[in-house]
């Protein structure tokens, strides 16, 4: 009775999911059509995509947006489809501890993510080519430079989803009646909510700074201005405090919650 | 109770200021089928999710082979459940819902395992149907064939035959039936009483989370009865409580009465009647019915009725 059995159940329920067929089918669809739209802004006007809303479907814009709100929903669903399934009940009895069922959903939504994370990378690329080969010029300003961009991103993008997954596990099990919605939406606000509350000179609260912060010395580049001010325990106090908490209080309250009937 | 094989000991649970299960001290005999049950909110269902580990007792010990399931982990492999509604991810084919109980369960089981319980609880040949398209007894057998997966000792089902048709109904409970036949323990929940009847041999009522009853189901059948249509109910009542039998009126039919006395007292009973000039219209001696008796317990509704209408049979004296 290991946790791999866990993941591998959690798999099996997944794999045949219509939710998760249907986010993996948009992250083959997604990139070819934010390819033809911007493709079309610019062959008219290139200025529009400096601005938003075709700012957010940049290389910039739209990974970033990807990787908060792919795992954030996916976990969500993963944790809040039980409750409305009212299914917890079906598999909780099999095992004499419950927190292994959080960590393998954690690990599964991380797996899928990751997929779809480089599905779309697969496709966006392949529409940059396809839609260049159609309009006969660059679809989107140094696209095809995205892998640069993401792989430069990538490590602040992982620490993003994993303080987002955190979040949205706990928002989804502190409301089960609501796993799904609540889940998703403490996900993706609480990101919105950090970039809000976080500035360049306020008080090192929220993990903006300290994910860039991190990505940066992770990755070996020179920090840049707005973080060489920053004390490198307080960042990293920072990261860990919102990496770890959220989730842990997670596992506690669902481990010591009872368990009552369905969505109603 | 060495040979008991769930216990409770004032087991409690409070939601708020309600009180859901209140101080239940229970003991069910290891082998034994015993029928759980109780008006709708009696605290059946808070009761046997505490047994599972689903829900933490307020106060109290819950004891599940030999585990005290309040402070320590419950026995899961040796425990098979359904809870209320039968619960099953609705994208799924029946044969991958019970690959995930297994997988859950940290055993494998292989396909021919799978199809072999499937054909077990009814559904044979449904194996790749999805679950959303299964009724509510396919999906309460569905439920089933989870719940024997790890091959349990003790089974608690919650309303097993709830959504299942006639046909279905007398198939789980020979299922059910079967099941006990081998050994093992079955708490079974259920409204449906007169299958509860034919199936258990033991019976617990609760009420407002509070025990009424807990024995053996002869225990709660009582005392035989006879019920009598007379020509003078009153003069009658009198006559016999005279000769030392509890008689009590009906309610509901003032030539009525029922006498506390053994089936074969009847004759006696009759003689006694008749010589005193008292009509008896019939004479009928009651069967127990699990519903009148849980009635009888849980609203004070008589314990006793006739097995089926009887023509009037005059013995003796005026109608």
């Amino acid at each position: 009775m290991t946790l791999l059995d866990l993941v591998r159940a959690e798999v099996t329920k997944a794999r045949s999911a219509p939710f998760v067929r249907g986010l993996l089918f948009l992250s083959a669809v997604l990139p070819l059509v934010l390819m033809l739209i911007l493709a079309q802004a610019m062959s008219t006007d290139q200025d529009r995509l400096l601005r938003w809303p075709l700012s957010a479907l940049s290389v910039e814009g739209f990974f970033p947006l990807v990787s908060v709100v792919v795992p954030a929903t996916l976990l969500a669903w993963l944790v809040g489809i039980e409750q409305t399934g009212d299914t917890w009940k079906l598999i909780l009895v099999r095992r004499p501890t419950r927190v292994g069922f959080l960590i393998a959903k954690l690990i599964v939504a991380g797996a899928v993510s990751a997929c779809f994370f480089l599905f779309t990378i697969a496709f966006w690329l392949a529409g940059h080519e396809l839609v260049g080969l159609l309009i006969g010029q660059e679809p989107t300003p140094a696209a095809d430079r995205v892998i640069d961009r993401v792989i430069v991103g990538v490590v602040g993008a992982c620490l993003t989803s994993a303080i987002i997954t955190g979040l949205s596990l706990l928002g989804a099990v502190l409301v089960p009646k609501n796993g799904v919605v609540v889940g998703a939406m403490s996900g993706c606000l609480s990101v919105m909510v950090a970039n809000i509350v976080d500035t360049k000179d306020g008080p090192l609260i929220t993990f903006v700074r300290p994910v860039d912060w991190a990505a940066a010395r992770l990755l070996g580049f020179e920090l840049p201005e707005p973080l060489q001010d920053l004390d490198p325990t307080r960042c990293a106090l920072v990261l860990l405090v919102w990496l770890v908490v959220p989730p842990a209080l997670a596992l506690v309250v669902f481990a010591r919650r009872d368990v009552e009937s369905g969505a109603g | 109770m060495n040979d008991a094989v769930l216990v409770t000991r004032g087991l409690t649970k409070r939601y708020g200021a309600r009180t859901a299960v209140d101080a239940l001290d229970l003991a069910v005999r290891r082998g034994s089928i015993t029928g759980f049950l109780g008006p709708n909110g009696a605290g059946k269902t808070t009761t046997l999710r505490m047994l599972l580990g689903l829900v933490r007792p307020t106060s109290g010990s819950a004891l599940v082979c030999g585990v005290d399931v309040s402070t320590s982990r419950p026995p899961v492999q040796k425990i098979g459940a359904i809870i209320e509604t039968p619960a099953a991810y609705l994208w799924l084919s029946a044969a991958d819902v019970l690959l995930v109980c297994a997988q859950t369960s940290g055993f494998g089981r292989s396909r021919r395992d799978v199809d072999a319980l499937l054909a077990r609880v009814g559904l044979g040949g449904r194996e790749h149907d999805l679950v959303r398209t299964f009724s509510l007894g396919m999906k309460q057998r569905l439920g089933l064939a989870c719940a024997l997966l790890s091959d349990p000792e003790v089974l608690i089902l919650d309303e097993p035959m709830n959504g299942l048709d006639p046909v279905g109904v007398v198939e789980m409970r020979e299922l059910l039936a079967a099941l006990g036949a081998e050994g093992r323990t079955l708490v079974v929940s259920s409204h449906q009483l007169v299958e509860i009847q034919q199936l258990c041999s033991d019976i617990v009522i609760v009420v407002q989370g509070k025990k009424r009853f807990a024995g053996p189901m002869s225990d709660l059948a009582g005392n035989e009865r006879l019920r009598l249509r007379l020509s003078d109910a009153v003069k009658a009542r009198a006559l016999v409580t005279a000769a030392g039998f509890v008689a009590a009126a009906d309610a509901d039919d003032a030539r009525v009465i029922t006498v506390d006395a053994a089936h074969a007292q009847a004759p006696e009973l009759a003689v006694l009647l008749v010589n005193a000039g008292i009509g008896i219209l019939a004479l009928e001696p009651l069967s127990f019915d699990l519903e009148q008796a849980f009635l009888d317990v849980v609203g004070g509704a008589p314990a006793l009725v006739a097995p089926s209408p009887a023509p009037p049979r005059l013995l003796g004296g005026a109608a």
